[in-house]
């Protein structure tokens, strides 16, 4: 028997959810369906009840309403401690009085495995996440790294049924948080678990997940894959959310074919829609904007703008830029010896319309 | 829904046994007090026999009187340690922070006695006195020896208060009012005498307290015009029938409960730490050689003074015959020799006593603790409110408690009243120590995290497994801590005992020491039994902090 070939993935589905602490509702009507071996992300601001949902799969915290589903079988009554579902905590929770060893052998111990596979299993997860060498130290001797990497082994030898990954990152510095996120990714694909990361961090989501959630005020906003809701997101939360952008809001003239939107007096933008609703948002990203284009760019508006101020990120330059009254930011590749625009001066705004996106207001 | 129930199971089972030995027996005592002792009517009757009688009226305001001295003199020996140890960059903060808690292992009754040989008027120090000088100072005499003993045992509550709340004060504080142009005495009295104020009220109504309540003391100084031995002296005297024991008792629990509602308010109510910036405490300065000169001989002195009873006590343990000289005639070790060999079942029921309480303590106080703080039972709180409680019930008056309300209550295959079973000493000190190991135990949970335990949950472990495997392996530090303080303390516990113990062959240790310091011929191995009990507690003391010392560093640890 070994780790790699024994999960038989699950499918985890959630039904109306809904979980209030007193008076105030944390999760309200959660619907979610996880493919069998997904990685699958929470995203969210804190106070969004992403790590909520967390840990009522894992069985913590208030009674949710509604059903959660492993398999088809709803899960919701039974008692932490019998649900096979192994979570690694945002703060790791290794047991200073244990060593990394016994850390690792608790959930085997509570499963009554016989000695020699228990010993077996404890070295293969070690092994797996590289730490074998320091089965006999205790966690206050470890780092930050090392103690993370404990309670995933820990997690993973009871062969749960589902792996919850809650913030697991978030006490790692900048370089170690790139090298777990590989790491991770690369294990949970080898066990072939259904996996749910939970993060604030939207890079961190994008990098890791096949799909993900978006949640603010306890709904899920947006459900897609990473690439699929920053290209298309459903609503301005999710647009923001995910990434720096322009939103220009306005009342729609002209629904239909050839939409006219009304960003300000004097400014009346284009964009294709099927949607007929009175007021809306048009959204575009900043690196979508081209100024003063060397080439002719088809099928795009073109305006004239004012520089206001302009920042030095590294690989790009992001400009303010005033349009009339309207701001609107844009970032351009840097290279070396290219030139930048300074503030006052007055360029070409050109934005390609398939990058235009109307959000409708709802 | 076996979740629910035995969190609910455990809190009703605590709940019970709080109320049956501690609420309902100091209800009684209120109730009784309120009772017309012919009719059983309520009235206020008692009360105004009690302020018509003028020895009462004279023990009340003695009390009040011995209290506030008590708090004045041990302020006069806190306030300079704590100043000198703060402010200045200095060897002597060592000495002072240790030998300064040094009167807190032993109970002011024990060397009560021995004091008098040192400071009576024809002890050691009147004696150079007169030889020298040809004065007399009575130091002992009546209130003036309970107040010169309660405050050089208690003034170390002043010290570690005051000493705690100076080095809290954000150093920013003082750096501000440097900038803004105040300095020396102006700046002390304006901003750091203000900012340590919570720390020092704290302190000092801890010691009006323990001098209020204190009966062994005024006892072995046949000081009877005070509140507390009154109460006692009524009711072994005149019988548990007297209204006049009850109204004390009253009266003792009222302003028991004012002054340790003003030591809450005081530390809880104000918290001027500068959050944990890092720099805080006063800016500390080098003194010059005459100022290190003048603080070292006032910190002598009062060392001195503080290690006094100590010191005498040692002496007579040690001494053959000590009567109007500075030191005893001789020395010897035959008064531990007749302790040892005549009276041991003092020291063998002492250790039994202490050990079961201590024991019992710790169990209630983690599941107390447990119950407040992992479950959801409606009204938890009210167990730790209950049992912290038992801080403002003096011993007098919960020994007067149980012999009202368990003097009819006989216990089966015994056949004797509860009140007179040796047993009830037991659950006495019980009660009386609980709030330490509570304290202790709270401590300890609230340094394991919850997710310590969620963890455990999600590996597999039931609520029980997880509490065996890993919620209490991670208090350890802080029960054994719990457990030494209480067992300490139940050692020398003297006013409840007084009142319960029925038979010699029963009696604890520090009942011992009241009974030999009743005879001149029994001080010495009153004494020597004294000593056995300092260096029970101190070991106790010292094995309590290690622990906690011990177990702040794990935790320290664990969460880096």
């Amino acid at each position: 028997m070994s780790l790699v070939t024994q999960v038989e993935p699950v499918r985890l589905t959630i039904e109306n959810v809904h979980i209030s602490f007193g008076k105030t509702k944390v999760l309200q009507g959660i619907n979610l369906e996880i493919e069998p071996g997904e990685f699958f992300a929470f995203l969210g601001p804190s106070g969004s009840g992403k790590s909520t949902l967390l840990r009522a799969i894992a069985g913590f915290g208030p009674v949710p309403q509604g059903r959660i589903l492993i398999d088809g079988k709803d899960i919701v009554s039974l008692s932490p401690w019998k649900r096979d579902v192994g979570m690694v905590f945002q703060n790791y929770a290794l047991w200073p009085h244990l060593t990394v060893q016994k850390n690792v052998a608790f959930g085997l111990e509570e499963r009554n495995v016989a000695r020699a596979e228990k010993e077996a299993r404890i070295k293969e997860a070690l092994d797996m996440v590289g730490l074998s060498h320091l089965a006999d130290r205790h966690p206050s001797q470890l780092s930050g790294g090392q103690q993370q990497r404990v309670a995933l082994a820990r997690t993973i030898v009871i062969r749960p049924r589902l792996l919850l990954l809650d913030e697991p990152l978030s006490n790692l510095d900048a370089n170690l948080r790139v090298q777990m996120r590989t790491d991770i990714l690369k294990l949970q694909r080898k066990l072939g678990l259904t996996t749910i990361f939970v993060t604030h961090d939207q890079e961190e989501a994008n990098t890791i997940s096949d799909r993900m959630a978006v949640l603010d005020k306890g709904i899920i906003q947006q459900i897609g894959s990473p690439m699929e809701l920053y290209d298309n997101p459903a609503s301005p939360f999710v647009a923001h959310f995910l990434g720096t952008t322009n939103m220009l809001e306005g009342t729609v003239v002209n629904a239909g074919k050839h939409s006219l939107l009304r960003v300000d007096d004097d400014l009346l933008l284009p964009f294709d829609s099927d949607d007929v609703a009175q007021r809306g948002a048009l959204v575009f990203r900043p690196q979508s904007i081209v100024l003063n284009p060397e080439s002719p760019v088809e099928d795009a508006v073109k305006l004239r703008a004012v520089v206001d101020s302009r920042e030095f990120l590294g690989a790009t330059v992001r400009y303010t830029l005033s349009v009339g009254a309207v701001k609107m930011l844009a970032d351009e590749e840097h290279r070396r010896g290219r030139g930048i625009y300074d503030p006052t001066e007055t360029v070409e705004l050109v934005i390609p319309r398939r990058q235009i996106l109307f959000i409708a207001e709802k | 829904m076996v979740r629910v129930r035995t969190p609910y199971l455990i809190a009703s089972t605590l709940a019970f046994f709080l109320l049956v030995f501690l609420v309902i027996p100091v209800g009684e005592v209120i109730y009784v007090a309120f009772q017309d002792s012919s009719t059983g009517a309520l009235t206020l009757i008692n009360f105004v026999d009690f302020f018509k009688t003028s020895l009462f009226r004279e023990s009340f305001v003695n009390s009040f009187y011995v209290a506030g001295m008590s708090v004045l003199f041990a302020s006069l020996i806190a306030m300079p340690l704590a100043y000198f140890t703060t402010r200045f960059n200095f060897g002597g903060s060592i000495i002072i922070q240790t030998l300064g808690i040094v009167p807190l292992i032993m109970p002011p009754f024990v060397g009560a006695v021995a004091m008098q040989l040192l400071f009576g008027s024809n002890g050691s120090a009147n004696l150079l006195l007169d030889q020298w000088f040809g004065i007399n100072i009575p130091f002992m005499e009546g209130l003036n020896g309970v107040i010169l003993v309660e405050s050089i045992h208690y003034f170390p509550f002043i010290l570690i208060n005051l000493s705690a709340a100076l080095n809290n004060i954000d150093r920013s504080m003082e750096e501000a009012a440097q900038n803004l142009g105040s300095s020396g005495m102006r700046l002390f009295r304006r901003i750091v005498l203000p900012l340590a104020m919570p720390g020092y009220l704290a302190g000092a109504s801890l010691v009006f307290l323990k001098a209020f309540d204190d009966l062994g003391t005024p006892l072995l100084l046949n000081v009877n015009n005070m509140l507390a031995t009154q109460a006692y002296l009524r009711i072994s005297s005149i019988g548990i029938s007297d209204p006049m024991g009850y109204v004390i008792s009253v009266i003792l629990v009222l302003f028991s409960l004012f002054s340790l509602w003003v030591s809450m308010l005081a530390s809880k109510g104000k918290d001027y730490s500068g959050g944990g910036k890092g720099s805080s405490g006063l800016l500390k300065r080098d003194m010059r050689g005459w100022e290190k000169a003048g603080a070292y001989a006032l910190i002598v002195f009062l060392l001195i003074l503080v290690l006094s009873p100590h010191i005498s006590l040692l002496l007579l343990s040690f001494g053959t015959i000590w009567s109007y000289s500075v030191l005893p005639d001789a020395f010897t070790t035959a008064h531990y020799v007749e302790v040892i060999s005549t009276t041991r079942e003092y020291i063998t029921n002492t250790l039994l006593y202490a050990g079961i309480a201590a024991s019992f303590d710790v169990f209630i106080g983690i599941a107390i603790s447990y119950v407040v703080l992992r479950t959801q039972v409606i009204g938890r709180r009210w167990l730790d409110y209950i049992a912290t409680g038992a801080l403002a019930v003096p011993g007098v008056v919960l020994g007067i408690g149980y012999l009202r309300t368990f003097n009819d209550f006989n216990v089966p295959v015994i056949g004797k009243p509860l009140a007179s079973w040796w047993v009830i000493i037991v659950i006495a000190l019980t009660i009386r120590r609980l709030p330490y190991a509570l304290r202790a135990c709270t401590a300890a949970l609230h340094q394991v995290s919850n997710t310590l335990e969620e963890a455990a949950e999600n590996l597999g472990a039931g609520k029980t497994a997880t509490v065996r495997k890993i919620v209490v392996p991670l208090m350890a530090g802080g029960i054994v801590a719990g457990f030494v303080t209480s067992f300490a303390t139940a050692t020398v516990e003297l006013s409840a005992t007084l009142m319960l113990v029925t038979a010699e062959s029963d009696a604890p240790l520090a009942y011992g020491i009241y009974v030999f310091m009743q005879s001149a011929a029994g001080r010495g191995p009153g004494a020597a039994l004294g000593l056995i009990a300092v260096v029970v507690v101190a070991l106790g003391s010292y094995l309590a902090h290690h622990f906690i010392e011990r177990n702040k560093r794990l935790q320290v640890t664990s969460t880096g």
